[in-house]
């Protein structure tokens, strides 16, 4: 039986411009990156476009940084949720965010994770949708804000029609709750869930 | 700004959701390589990741992987 190649061994492989190897990880990683970018725009030939535009920067910055010990597959929905964002804000005239997920491949190396912590996760995926399931309303509704709709702290309070300091305290609390649960799951400290 | 007042803010950096002065302050923060920050910021990353993934999946269309390969020749 051939054992399958992680997403980081395939990377090196597209380090050295093979195109097999891209094209094992796109049929991989591209439904779940695709299923997101639908999520943050809903035309369809847009969110492919962020889809095919993602796997053209990694095919370009892998032969230079290609990643060790860093979970390429994280990387991936990084940059791809950034892009379709950034189109998504584009779109309604929105200025662009800032942040450290559009660092290139290179630089992301100092924050990405560890394969097998990815690994763990997304085993473990039941279970942590059980956790996202147990997230106020309130707080899950302003998380979702953040993550698929792109807005800032600032502007999911205006949405909102609430106080800055109320909708900052929920983001954080939703952050913080998620934090810890994550931890319980991924065995960093025992909890229950 | 501490580390541990940094702690709370890395999930929100990672999707830019701070103001523009928060996410530079952290930026700056980082730029000085503080070890525990990066374990923190490599934690954040995982709940992001956790956040981002969506309920359904959605398969492309076949014409969209061959578009990708055509245009790696041209790179």
């Amino acid at each position: 039986m051939t054992q399958e190649l992680t997403a980081e061994a395939l990377v090196a492989r597209i380090a050295r411009h093979e195109e097999t190897a891209l094209g094992e990880l796109y049929d991989r990683c591209a439904p779940r990156l695709l299923g997101m970018a639908l999520r943050i725009l809903p035309d369809r030939s847009a969110a492919e476009q962020v889809i095919e535009d993602t796997f053209v920067r990694l095919w370009q910055e892998a032969r230079h940084h290609p990643p060790q010990d860093a979970s390429v597959a994280v990387w991936l929905v990084i940059a791809a949720r950034n892009a379709a964002i950034h189109r998504r804000r584009a779109e309604h005239k929105m200025p662009p965010l800032s942040s450290a997920g559009q660092d290139s491949l290179r630089k992301s190396l100092a924050w990405l994770p560890r394969p097998e912590q990815i690994a763990l996760l997304d085993e473990r995926r039941e279970l942590l949708n059980k956790v996202l399931n147990q997230l106020p309303r309130p707080q899950r509704h302003a998380l979702e804000l953040a993550v698929f709709e792109g807005y800032t702290e600032a502007e999911i309070a205006a949405k909102l029609g609430e106080p800055l300091g109320r909708t900052q305290a929920a983001l954080r609390a939703g952050m913080r709750f998620l934090r810890h649960r994550l931890r319980a799951v991924l065995g960093t400290w025992a909890a229950n869930i | 700004m501490g580390c541990q007042y940094l702690e709370e803010l890395y999930e929100l950096y990672l999707l830019g959701a701070l103001s523009p002065e928060d996410s530079a302050a952290i930026g700056e923060h980082l730029e000085r390589g503080c070890p525990s920050c990066f374990e923190n910021l490599r934690e954040a990353v995982l709940t992001v990741y956790l956040l981002s993934q969506p309920a359904r999946l959605a398969r492309p269309e076949p014409k969209l992987k061959s578009r990708l390969l055509r245009r790696l020749h041209k790179k």
